[in-house]
């Protein structure tokens, strides 16, 4: 059959082709378009799939030359993109009009197909240099789009006496069709690619400048303790200095929390033992060596645990160093470990005088004191307070938030 | 020693930020020592070089100009070996043997009481 078909395919019905060999000559054409499909489809190389097309569709329509003529917005031109059968130097490098007094540029300009059997006795057009170095004595071309712009033309051309026909227009457009929607799949998903890589660059720059603010508000917050504690030594009156020492700490503890969020790579969340252990050695410099002792669940916290629970070990150390006094190793201790069903379990002991005969927490008016049962609800446990005989024990058990991921 | 002596001691504050520089150097003026400012490396070895009676550099990393606390304290103790020197940041922390072994790093946010604390290890106060 094959062979038979291509003796067959040779020849057009114009050219007085017997039915089967027309017959054969369009089944070849549907064959070529089935085969181009399916290789439009794995290719991701436009400049391939431009240079196949016209190997196929020259072959299809038993054709010395066809190219594809790309329309070049800058020049207003078109430019031989791919193409067979030219001599060298011309593929990649000819231009030619895209006015209508060429069939291309027609084609191109009014979106119409063009057949041309007889170029030199052309009215309708003048025969452009490309065909004329060909000896091209007809040609067939047909507007080629993708995703409705204008990409170019596709055109064959002959040397040969003959006749392109209407039916030879209906596998140029199909063909035409086909290469238009592979050419606007390649553009789609380059496209795709380049806001993926844009939106990725976005977020990394996010993530960035998350963390310089953090570092800012750090820088900030730390002027705002240092003025605090100068305004605290200007005092000659000891309970101001006392106030202002207090505000300082307590400002502190929250430019602490995010002078860890810009170092760490997580912008939400934070490391536990890092970040109170980190705060327990700022309170150790303000008592004797190694007083101040801390065991530290190594867990992830949120930054919206992290602030209150920061202010509230700031209020219970700070509180037992003063109250307490504490001298040997260990004699304040900050323990935060893990209980049952995710929770954990905050507790500070001391080694001083104890609770006050009739302590009661809720009738508590100093500012501490207040934080302390305020900022114990907000992490969502009920402060309690014990005598540790000797000494005082307080305990907070409380479920985290989730850390976000 | 600040109460026992006739004239303060002389520290110098090399620091660009000025509000942390003003900060910087009231701490150290409650720790009994007369401070001369600096905004950079240049400015501050310059001090050290007219008055090479001066105990304590206290120098932040990073600054503009040629040369960083790093280096700063690198030349200064190069050149006056007696002196004391803290060098402090809140972004970087000095590699493994980037500083002399003289020199005392202190990571920023520092507290007063750390501060104090040093120089009292240093045996300034």
């Amino acid at each position: 059959m094959d062979d038979q078909c291509r003796a067959a395919a040779a020849v057009s019905p114009e050219q007085g082709g017997t039915t089967a060999q027309e017959l054969a000559y369009r089944l070849r054409q549907q064959q070529l378009m089935a085969e181009f499909g399916l290789f439009a489809l794995m290719t991701r190389d436009v400049q391939a799939l431009l240079q196949e097309a016209t190997r196929i569709c020259a072959d299809g329509m038993q054709a010395k030359l066809c190219k594809v003529m790309q329309y070049q917005p800058d020049q207003g031109d078109f430019l031989l993109q791919a193409g067979v059968g030219w001599k060298p130097g011309y593929v990649g490098e000819a231009r030619a009009g895209a006015d209508l007094g060429s069939p291309a540029g027609f084609a191109f300009q009014t979106g119409r197909p063009v057949i041309s059997n007889h170029l030199q006795d052309e009215t309708r057009f003048r025969t452009p240099k490309i065909l004329a170095d060909h000896g091209v004595k007809r040609a067939i071309n047909v507007l080629l789009q993708s995703g409705g712009d204008k990409f170019g033309v596709l055109e064959v051309d002959s040397p040969n006496e003959g006749r392109f026909t209407e039916a030879d227009l209906a596998f140029m457009q199909g063909f035409a069709n086909l290469l238009g929607v592979a050419i606007e799949r390649q553009h789609s998903e380059e496209a795709l690619r380049t806001s993926d890589t844009q939106l990725r660059q976005a977020l990394e720059h996010q993530g960035v400048m998350t963390k310089e603010i953090s570092h800012r508000v750090k820088n900030s917050l730390t002027i705002v303790a240092g003025l605090l504690s100068m305004q605290g030594r200007g005092s000659d009156n000891a309970e101001v200095r006392r106030a202002l020492e207090d505000a300082q700490t307590r400002v502190q503890t929250i430019a602490a929390v995010h002078d860890r969020l810009w170092q760490a790579d997580e912008v939400h969340s934070i490391d536990l033992a890092d970040f109170l252990g980190g705060l327990c050695e700022q309170f150790v410099a303000s008592g004797p060596a190694n007083a101040v002792t801390h065991e530290i669940a190594s867990v992830m916290i949120s930054t919206e645990d992290a602030v209150p629970l920061g202010l509230l070990a700031n209020e219970l150390v700070t509180n037992a160093i003063k109250y307490a006094t504490p001298k040997a190793p260990g004699d304040v201790c900050l323990t935060v470990t893990s209980c049952a069903g995710s929770c954990l379990r905050l507790e500070v002991r001391d080694h001083g005088p104890g609770l006050p005969a009739e302590f009661d927490a809720t009738k508590a008016k100093s500012l501490g004191m207040k934080l302390i049962a305020r900022l114990g609800r907000q992490l969502g446990g009920k402060p309690e307070w014990h005598n540790a005989e000797p000494g005082t024990r307080f305990v907070l058990e409380f479920s985290p938030q989730a850390a976000a991921a | 020693m600040s109460s026992a002596s006739a004239s303060p001691a002389l520290a110098v504050v090399a620091e660009d930020e000025v509000l942390v520089r003003l900060v910087a150097a009231d701490m150290l003026e409650d720790a009994g020592f007369s401070v001369i400012e600096a905004g950079d490396a240049t400015t501050a070895l310059d001090h050290l070089t007219r008055h090479p009676q001066v105990t304590l550099l206290f120098t932040d990393i990073e600054m503009p100009g040629p040369m960083n606390g790093i280096e700063l304290a690198q030349e200064a103790l190069r050149r006056w070996p007696h002196i004391s020197v803290v060098v402090c940041s809140g972004r970087v922390r000095p590699p493994e043997g980037a500083l002399p072994e003289r020199a005392h790093f202190i990571s920023k946010p520092y507290s007063h009481a750390l501060v104090q604390q040093v120089l009292a290890e240093k045996g300034l106060v």
